[in-house]
Parts: structure tokens; sequence; C-alpha cells
């Protein structure tokens, strides 16, 4: 469960303990409780490298501006 | 200078640039970024994924920039769509439904007030108390694990420990905070509802 709360699965693992703990109310609870410890005991769950992120979006914006890729939408 | 930084290494943006809107979308992205990430990291569970998501969200605010970016480059805007990716992306992986319809339930943080800050800071107190409590070992292994933001092989390293030992500390020290905490987190302020 930590690894689920701290996002150090791949998708298909999380997937996996997504059934585990849906399958279970005690243990949707048990997860709230676990995510709390962390919020009060640290500022973000994990550490986002937000430098690195910035540079993967704007290659992936340079990518789709080269492309013309007009047509997306981002509604909510 | 990062943003000249990139400039410099991407020339070709500068023909796709509408003034004004890289500023905001710029600001948006760095001042939103990493509280998306922790948000749809708990729809998703995976810090891959969520950061997917999230780059995914910014990429289309780019693409479909314009008038109404005064709008959608703000926080309740970029948290509905950060959800509704999220909950997309369950579906599609076809994650279970009661998982789905938990994650559905989740609500947007919502921005600290004055109030929070201060209850806020009032816990810090018992926190901490909580976590010098904890054994020796179970509360370095924690420390560097959540002030210090070190992996658990690097943790092992340093303490010369077993991974599996590293893990299971981390495990003990959650339990231990989450007894000792206990009265606290049915508060308001740092309760599932408001936390994010």
């Amino acid at each position: 469960m930590l690894r689920f709360v701290e996002g150090d699965c791949s998708p298909d693992q999380a997937a996996a303990i997504q059934a585990w703990i849906a399958a279970d109310p005690r243990r949707g609870e048990r997860l709230d409780e676990v995510r709390t410890v962390w919020r009060l005991t640290g500022s973000s769950t994990r550490q986002w490298v937000v430098a690195e992120a910035r540079i993967r979006l704007l290659r992936s914006r340079g990518r789709h501006a080269a492309q013309g890729s007009a047509g997306f939408s981002a509604r909510p | 200078m990062l943003e000249s930084h990139f400039r410099s290494q991407l020339p070709m943006l500068e023909h796709h640039v509408t003034p004004g809107t890289p500023h905001s979308w710029e600001s948006a992205f760095q001042a939103y970024y990493v509280e998306l990430c922790e948000y749809v990291l708990r729809f998703v569970g995976s810090a891959e994924a969520a950061q997917d998501l999230v780059q995914d969200l910014f990429l289309r605010l780019w693409d479909s920039r314009g008038p109404r970016d005064a709008t959608r480059l703000t926080r309740p805007y970029l948290y509905v769509a950060a959800r509704n990716r999220a909950l997309k992306y369950l579906r599609h992986r076809r994650v279970v439904a009661t998982w789905i319809a938990r994650a559905a339930c989740e609500e947007t943080p919502p921005s600290d007030t004055p109030e929070d800050l201060c209850l806020r800071g009032e816990l810090d107190d018992a926190v901490q108390e909580a976590i010098a409590e904890l054994p020796a070992r179970c509360r370095a292994v924690f420390v560097l694990r959540r002030r210090e933001q070190r992996s658990y092989r690097e943790i092992a390293t340093r303490l010369g420990i077993g991974l599996g030992t590293v893990k299971s500390q981390m495990w003990r020290a959650t339990l231990r905070l989450r007894a000792r905490l206990g009265p606290y987190l049915a508060r308001p302020v740092i309760s599932e509802d408001r936390a994010g």
C-alpha cells in the first residue's frame, strides 16, 4: 500500500492494488489514514521534478506545434 | 532565465507563441504542476501515469490556447480537467468500477485559508513529537524517506540494513504514526476531504 500511496507502481501494479483495495472497504479506510499520515509528515507525497517535466513538456509542445496539431480540445 | 534557455533550445516555438499567453501558461504550469500531480496520483496510484496525465493536460491547453485561457489556466478549471482525465484514464484501463466510484468522490482540495495554515501550524508540534517518539531505526528510516526524499535503496545503504528491513520499518513507522496521530486524522483541516 505504501508503494501505491507514494506512486511507486507501474500502471498495471496500480490497477491490481486498486482492485485489492476496492474489494474491502476497510482497506480503503486504511488507505485514507496512510495518506493522511503522509500529508501530515511532508509537503508532498514524493519528489516531483518540475524542471524535468518542463523540458519534456516543452519538447512535446514543440513537436505538436511542428505537426500543426490544432484539433485538440481541453474541455474539463 | 529558464524560459530563455528553453527558447534557445527550441527556437521553432517562437513562431507559435501568442503574445501574453506563454507567460500565463508557464505560470500556470509552474504554480500547479506539483499539486495536480499529487491530486491525480490519488486516482491512479502511479507517479508515471500521473505525470503523463498532467503533462497531457497542459499540452492540450497549449494546443487550444486562446481567449479562454483566462478561465482555463485557473486552479478550479485545471483541477476539474485533471480529475476528468484521471477518471477517463481509469475507465480506459478498465480499472474495477468500485475504485472508479471511490475516486470519483475525491474532492478538489481547497486553497489554504489563514485558519487552515494556523491549524496546520498547531499540528506540526504534535507531528514532530510523534516522529521523535518512534524507535530509533524506525525514525531514521522514516525521516530519510519523508524529509530527505531518499530512495529505499539509498536508505538501506546509508543505514547498512537490508532493503526489506527499510520497507518494513517504513510501514511500522506509518502504523505507529497513524495510531499516535489518530485524534488528528478526523480534523477537518487534514481530513481526506480537504487534503490533497
